[in-house]
């Protein structure tokens, strides 16, 4: 009998735990509601591959308030897989997730979602040529998707399929602009800086540069300038040293090389402050290897050779991507630490001063200033 | 020729768990002989039980082991990848062996259980923590022995499944056997195939609607997650001049499934279609010679594989194009020669020597990445065996191995079984070992980012336990508790970097400890039958890194999937041929991140699962044929295992069984 009523209970506790799991549960709770006027600065977190857990932190500097997953807490949605970078245009913020390939249309005040732009490929970046007119650059798509923010409609693409047999090209990650024309890296096994017309949507020409242009920025004097990782040890597309590259845009042509003697170096994030007078980039080495002196380096724009100690340097940390305030100059760095927590964010002056530093998402991985 | 009592009494306790059922195989004389190769004192030996390989049969290992033992199974979803970890430990840590070869993918350093027809096996035996250095080495986890050996038998025998479930899945099984004293052959096929495209309401993606300004959450369904798997076993057994088993197996498996996108996917449907295509050859050969006083076994075993797995995006006008086409073809020989001794009624002592060959060839042809690589293993043990007094043994067991070039510290395992009491067979058992992880071919190799330099994971693992099988009237009960304690260096990790490319370290210190409980019971009310079986596991295990490269909020917290709370619970009542089964499944909260973060959108919220099987056997004139009926998501919960991932609700599978 004993035994009997001992299974019984063995059976009450299991029909207990029965029919507890509700995931629908999870999107009810009391919304964040906020109307945040003034500057600030948005943080994408890119979260973890496949994980579906990318986000959207939110700082103002002015008084250190940080307000961490602001997509989820406001909307009830998450972000996706992988956001990779936001864009400003008017009050409306555009968050590209990458691996969900679509980008999100947020109120920047009240980060509430107003709408999406769906169906593309492997986004990166979205650029605002007009009102009814933007680009976004993509990964795999082997296009510049064309797409207009107000219907929030995809409305074209530019080809930029160079048909190599031998290499997934073209991929598109960044854009500088300069009069008429729009100059985009392709960095996954490339070496090219593609040239479009922005007039009439079409590849007008192409520069070729070090291997692997990963990031660009143009200077006060109108320069174009391009960081190039090289690319990777044992690559069938070759390993190079590591480059930043000047290039006249009007003439199209490369005026200066500035090579890192070290091959194992993987410099990225190339940003540069709003006066245009001052470079920054990491330099770190990725895939495998380890290089002396790495964090976060400054460079004029008028010297003549690479510098060859950190503004800031790493120690023990990994920084993982780089921003610069265009309004106060401030120097924005984030550590993803062990890749599977929050990362941290570290505000710096312009002079590397330390001012601040804050808890982010996971992987944050880029910086929109607002 | 005459095996010890004791010997005798111990291996078969080990055996026990297999004779429940009346339809347990006999064993004849010459695997009593054979059993000398398995058991070691303080060697945690837990075989599934028969009647769960029963009513299991016409489903995939990870299945299996999720609902009815303490391993926990991360799942990628129905159909999808599904690994397994012991005692808080990683997939890679699980050593799986099938017939004695090491069936892990060389390359990747892990197994994927939703790959693996239970329908194969004949015996499933896990060996947790430190028990697995029997097996070999790399198992910081524990191991798994997988078993294809079916009864002798002098009829033909055969036994047909077919099973047709919700979202077209169809899962059919057929095996023939035959033989005579001296020969038997075994011939099993198997074919399954699922659309597997359930519809869910996707709450992680909505659209606004233009008059209200509410969401629309769409229903959706489970697209491009369809499999396909099918295969075949072959096996041979031949005994000879009375003191020879010779045993040949053959098993061949052709696999074909779609990688779902995650439930927050907008883009392209056309784009990011990814697709793994698998075959893979799998052989063993087996020569035992009885002796007087010891046996020698020569086990051959060859494995080879070919993988490709294909990303593709459609660019416009242009058809679709491969982002990823990734040829990987492996080849693996695992030899041993080992050579048992029965010293007197007291000692027992093994010696062998194995060679391990594995070669790996991958390459993408898109990124024209990848790498050829081969390893080779050279392994000497031996171990003794030794009874102290009537109740007490213990085991040394010594590993020496080299990789390549390598030398490996020297693999240290000394366990104990104690019969504290004969009559309820009270017993407490006990191990500890040192073990290494050699880094898989890709965490060495992988382009980009594969590091040659990484050093092995060095693993302690420890054990207690105490087992408990009182004998009563027409009640069997077995209980067993073990206290584990492992602790793990230089864990391997991957970590992505701005550029795209992931890079494996030794940086994680990790330390994991619980107990585990496991009961059953089988009894008899007038002309029911009862079964219960239940499982319980507490494991804390908590990263115990560098608090300056993981940040103090990771250090000490659990590391991420892992549950510190894990329940089973099957109970089976049958009556005149009848039978109704109640399978229970529980987590406790498992966190997505290092630091252990509480979010309502990465929550991973305590899993309750539970499914129903319901069947009646007939009995014919020649055979038998089962019906059953399985529900599973019994009752229809939406929930989720992973990040991501979508799954099924309440959803059904018809099998028939005939046997004769």
């Amino acid at each position: 009998m004993k035994k009997n009523l001992t299974c019984l209970f063995l059976l009450l506790l299991t029909l207990l735990l029965a029919g507890c799991m509700k995931d629908n549960s999870l999107y009810d709770f009391h919304r964040l509601s906020v109307d945040k006027n003034g500057s600030a600065v948005f943080i994408v977190n890119e979260g973890n591959f496949m994980y579906g857990n990318a986000s959207l932190s939110y700082y103002d500097p002015e008084n250190g308030e940080v307000l961490n997953d602001v997509f989820f807490k406001t909307n009830a949605l998450p972000l996706g897989d992988v956001a990779t970078s936001m864009a400003i245009r008017d009050s409306l913020g555009y968050i590209v997730v990458n691996n969900s390939g679509k980008i999100y249309i947020i109120n920047t005040n009240t980060f509430k979602y107003v709408g999406k732009i769906t169906g593309l490929t492997s986004p990166r970046n979205i650029y605002f040529i007009n009102r009814h007119k933007a680009y976004v650059t993509d990964l795999y798509a082997k296009a510049i998707i064309i797409v207009d923010p107000d219907t929030q409609q995809v409305t074209g693409s530019i080809s930029i399929n160079n048909h190599n047999p031998e290499f997934y090209q073209h991929s598109s990650e960044q854009m500088v602009f300069f009069g008429k024309y729009a100059f985009v890296n392709s960095w996954s096994y490339d070496d090219q800086v593609l040239v479009i017309n922005t007039l009439t949507d079409r590849l007008a020409d192409s520069i070729t540069v070090t291997k692997q242009p990963n990031s660009m920025v143009m200077d006060k004097n109108n320069k174009l300038w391009v960081l190039s990782d090289g690319g990777f040890k044992g690559s069938a597309y070759g390993q190079d040293t590591a480059a930043l590259t000047r290039i006249d845009p009007v003439t199209r042509k490369v005026e200066k090389v500035f090579r890192f003697p070290d091959l194992a170096a993987s410099p990225s994030n190339l940003c540069i402050n709003a006066a245009g007078d001052s470079l920054f980039f990491l330099y770190n080495s990725w895939a495998g290897g380890s290089v002396p002196h790495a964090g976060v380096y400054a460079m004029n724009v008028n010297a003549t050779f690479l510098p060859d100690r950190p503004l800031i340097p790493q120690r023990n940390h990994l920084f993982y991507a780089l921003g610069i305030d265009p309004a106060s100059g401030h120097i924005y760095v984030s550590d993803a630490r062990d890749f599977l927590s929050r990362g941290e964010v570290y505000v710096f002056s312009a002079k590397a001063a330390a001012l601040d530093s804050l808890q982010a998402g996971i992987i944050p991985g880029s910086f929109c200033f607002k | 020729m005459k095996i010890p009592a004791l010997f005798v009494g111990m291996l078969f306790s080990v055996g026990l768990h297999a004779q429940m059922l009346p339809d347990t195989v006999t064993i004849p004389q010459v695997e009593v002989h054979s059993k000398m190769n398995v058991a070691g004192a303080g060697i945690e030996q837990n075989t599934v039980d028969s009647l769960v390989m029963l009513r299991e049969a016409e489903t995939s290992l990870s299945d299996l082991l999720a609902a009815h033992t303490s391993i926990f199974i991360k799942s990628e979803g129905r159909g999808a990848l599904a690994t397994a970890s012991f005692r808080g430990t990683d997939a890679s840590h699980t050593r799986v062996y099938w017939n004695g070869m090491n069936i892990q993918s060389p390359m990747l350093g892990q197994v994927d259980f939703s790959q693996i027809p239970v329908f194969l096996m004949d015996k499933i035996e896990l060996h947790p923590g430190a028990s697995s250095v029997v097996d070999g080495s790399g198992g910081l986890g524990g191991s798994i022995d997988l078993v294809s050996r079916p009864s002798w038998t002098q009829k033909l025998q055969v036994k047909g499944m077919a099973a047709f479930g919700s979202y077209l899945t169809f899962n059919n099984y057929l095996g023939v056997k035959t033989g005579t004293r001296h020969f038997q052959t075994s011939t099993r096929l198997y074919y399954n195939h699922s659309k597997n495209d359930f519809p869910f309401y996707n709450k992680n993606v909505a659209n606004i609607d233009p008059k209200t300004g509410k969401y629309i959450y769409p229903l959706q369904r489970n697209d491009h997650a369809a499999y396909l798997l099918d295969g075949l076993l072959q096996e041979f057994a031949f005994r000879f001049r009375k003191k020879y088993l010779l045993r040949v197996n053959y098993w061949f498996q052709n696999s074909k499934r779609a990688l779902p996108r995650l439930n927050t996917y907008e883009g392209d449907d056309h784009a990011n279609l990814s697709q793994q295509n698998q075959q893979t050859h799998r052989a063993t050969v087996q020569l035992t010679r009885f002796g007087e006083k010891g046996r020698v076994d020569v086990n051959l075993g060859l494995q080879a594989g070919n993988m490709i797995y294909q990303v593709q995006n459609k660019i416009g006008g242009r058809g679709y194009y491969d982002a990823v086409y990734s040829d990987s073809k492996t080849l693996g020989s695992y030899n041993k020669l080992e050579y048992s001794f029965q010293w007197n009624k007291r000692i027992l002592l093994k010696a062998s020597y194995r060679f391990n060959y594995v070669h790996v060839n991958t390459y993408d042809s898109v990124n024209r990445t990848g790498y050829d690589q081969f390893r080779r293993r050279h392994a000497l043990v031996a171990s003794w065996q030794q009874y102290l007094g009537s109740r007490f043994s213990t085991m040394v067991l010594l590993r020496k191995e080299w990789i390549n070039n390598t030398s490996l510290p020297l693999i240290p395992y000394f366990g104990f079984h104690w019969d504290l009491a004969v009559k309820t067979k009270l017993a407490l058992h006990g191990n500890i070992t040192r073990n290494y992880h050699f880094p898989s071919l890709n965490d060495l190799y992988w382009q980009p980012g594969g590091n040659p330099a990484l050093k092995p994971e060095e693993g302690l693992a420890s054990e207690l336990g105490i087992a408990w099988q009182p004998k009563m009237k027409k009640v069997m009960l077995k209980t067993d508790i073990v206290v584990f304690y492992n602790n793990i260096t230089n864990w391997i990790i991957w970590t992505p970097s701005p550029l795209g490319y992931w890079s494996p370290e030794n940086i994680q210190h990790v330390v994991a400890r619980g107990f585990q409980l496991k009961a059953s019971l089988n009894f008899s009310i007038c002309r029911f039958h009862f079964f219960l079986k239940a499982g319980y596991a507490f494991t804390k295990s908590t990263n115990e890194g560098d608090a300056g490269k993981w940040g103090n909020a990771s250090v000490g917290k659990q590391i991420p999937y892992m549950p510190v709370h894990s329940g089973n619970f099957m109970g089976e009542l049958r009556w005149k041929g009848f039978f109704l089964t109640w399978v229970n499944t529980d987590y406790s909260e498992r966190f997505t991140t290092s630091s252990n973060d509480l979010t309502l959108r990465d929550r991973l919220y305590p899993y309750f699962m539970n499914d129903l099987y319901a069947g009646k056997n007939f009995v014919l004139k020649k055979g038998t044929m089962g019906l059953q009926l399985k529900i599973y998501n019994l009752f229809n919960e939406d929930y989720r295992s992973v990040l991501g991932r979508p799954m099924p609700g309440r959803n059904y599978l018809l099998m028939v069984t005939l046997k004769f």
